[in-house]
């Protein structure tokens, strides 16, 4: 899966913490932006049929011991 | 300190060469003692350790043994709830609040007959590594006052290395066991995710919490851990299956384990020491039997970088409603907290998919080929109190964030149990700590390897002096 142009994070965090100073502001922009950075590119690993896994699911044939 | 491990103490108690009421008399003292020092509770519950030893004692004469841990000092990160107790989770936006109910886990200690000393301070809501608390103080670690315990269940980490307590109970959501366990010295274990409820536990990351005990010895760890698992259904993650975990004999057996290592994930950016400490572990695992199988591993990077998106995300809804008090927040978390409400779903959703991925590709590639992997849990030995670098011998400086965190993360967004126990010390007179992690539900053969470890070479019954 292609990934498309990555968000603008400075604009996304200045919408929503409009209150807040510039150097807070960027502060913030520079934890995640530097974080999807990392991120982005495995998107591309992504097939359609792959579902979310929001929990871990046991293997059945693990084993509970020694 | 009388008796180092809980399977010392259990044994006199039972040899009645001492009470409960003396090994939690005895534990009350040596937490007063050093809390203006090392800081590592945040309330003793005293008045009800010492009815709970008294019990324990009657119960002990009438005959009537709940296990191993059935008189034995224990405490709880301060993110457990507990009943009519004050619960704070290391936070001023939760301060005052004092649960109706005890968590999943702190009812089981008490079926078990733990006597509960207090609650532990911790880094604030769980989202740190260095326990530096702005509203409670900074934990300091038993080995050197002035460097961090890790985090986030710091206090945790230094009352059992300075033996205030026998064991105590953490919670791991990107490394905060096995982190405060490489720093403190002492043996922890995020089990399988689901394997211990999280019922009446503050939540940090949903799908990445993990609730596990720290204690002196790995065996400590393995009685805690069977004490306290199990099916709850009113936590909708817990694993249904009521299969008990196995008990361990005394030197375990490593014949036919496969041990599987990796050079590039396990070994890169790290401490020179630490590196040399576990390749010895990988050569005396060989020695006692088990086979070496390198593995090609790299791609565990790519899974930390999930748990970067996974994390903020989950942490901020948790704390969400609490975000309009920001001048309630430390100064450090809040923006961890701020991000993550900019990670837009679809973001969220990817790294979720991905995961299921890097879990079949861990199956295929890991658990299909070996038992256990083994490495090392940090890449540094504890820093300093406020570094943010470190430089390793050679000059190379790294983060102390990523240094004690990127060896742990992988395996909470995998849910494998991954468990830390000290390899042996630094010429800096710190421990070092290795890790050992295997398949979903293969918690005790973690657990034993680990055992059979500490029992041929005692690296880790060395103490800090305090």
């Amino acid at each position: 899966m292609a990934s498309p142009t990555a968000p603008d994070w400075g604009k996304l965090t200045a919408g929503l913490y409009p209150h807040l100073s510039a150097a807070e502001q960027e502060a913030l922009r520079k934890i995640w932006s530097g974080n999807y950075d990392k991120f982005a590119p495995l998107k591309a690993k992504i097939t359609a049929s792959l579902d979310p896994d929001f929990r871990v699911d046991p293997d059945p044939a693990s084993e509970k011991g020694a | 300190m009388a008796f180092f491990s809980i399977d010392d103490a259990a044994q006199a108690l039972r040899a009645k060469k001492v009470s409960s009421l003396e090994l939690t008399q005895e534990s009350l003292a040596l937490s007063k003692k050093l809390q203006p020092k090392l800081n590592a509770f945040l309330l003793l519950t005293e008045e009800s350790a010492l009815a709970s030893a008294r019990q324990a004692d009657s119960e002990l004469a009438a005959g009537k043994d709940r296990g191993p841990l059935h008189g034995i000092p224990i405490a709880v990160k301060d993110l457990f709830f507990t009943k009519g107790v004050k619960t704070t989770a290391g936070s001023k936006i939760l301060a005052d609040f004092v649960p109706d109910h005890d968590a999943a886990v702190v009812e089981k200690l008490h079926a078990a007959g733990a006597v509960l000393t207090g609650k532990l301070g911790m880094h604030e809501l769980a989202f740190g590594i260095t326990s530096n608390n702005a509203h409670y103080g900074a934990i300091r670690n038993a080995w050197d006052p002035t460097r961090i315990p890790g985090g986030s269940s710091g206090g945790s980490g230094v009352a059992v290395s300075a033996g205030m307590v026998f064991a105590a109970m953490g919670s791991d959501t990107g490394g905060s066991i096995r982190i405060p366990a490489s720093y403190c010295g002492t043996a922890g274990i995020k089990p399988t995710y689901g394997l211990v409820s999280r019922h009446g536990s503050f939540p940090l990351g949903f799908t990445l919490d993990h609730m596990g005990p720290l204690a002196r010895t790995s065996r400590d760890c393995a009685h805690v851990l069977q004490a306290i698992a199990g099916p709850d259904s009113r936590d909708p993650y817990c694993a249904t299956s009521s299969t008990p975990m196995a008990s361990i004999p005394s030197k375990p057996s490593l014949e036919g384990i496969r041990i599987g290592y990796s050079e590039k994930f396990f070994f890169d950016n790290v401490d020179p020491e630490i590196r040399q400490s576990t390749e010895a572990a990988l050569r005396a695992f060989h020695e006692w039997g088990a086979t070496l199988v390198p593995l090609e591993l790299g791609w565990l990077d790519e899974v930390v970088a999930l748990s970067h998106v996974i994390l903020p995300a989950e942490a901020a809804s948790a704390v969400e409603s609490h975000l309009h008090r920001r001048a309630d927040f430390g100064p450090e978390v809040l923006p961890l907290f701020e991000a993550g409400r900019l990670i837009p779903a679809v973001e969220y959703i990817q790294a979720q998919r991905l995961r299921r991925l890097y879990r079949q590709r861990a199956k295929t590639e890991i658990w299909n080929q070996v038992d256990l992997l083994l490495g090392p849990s940090t890449a540094i030995t504890a820093p300093k109190i406020g570094e943010s670098t470190v430089t390793l011998a050679g000059g190379l400086t790294v983060e102390v964030r990523a240094a004690s965190t990127r060896l742990v993360r992988a395996f909470n967004v995998l849910g494998t149990p991954a468990h830390s126990f000290v390899g042996g010390f630094h010429s800096n007179g710190l421990p070092m700590s290795l890790q050992l992690i295997g398949a979903p539900f293969a918690d005790s053969k973690v657990l034993a390897a680990a055992i059979r470890f500490e029992e041929e070479l005692n690296l880790h019954r060395r103490m800090p002096t305090v």
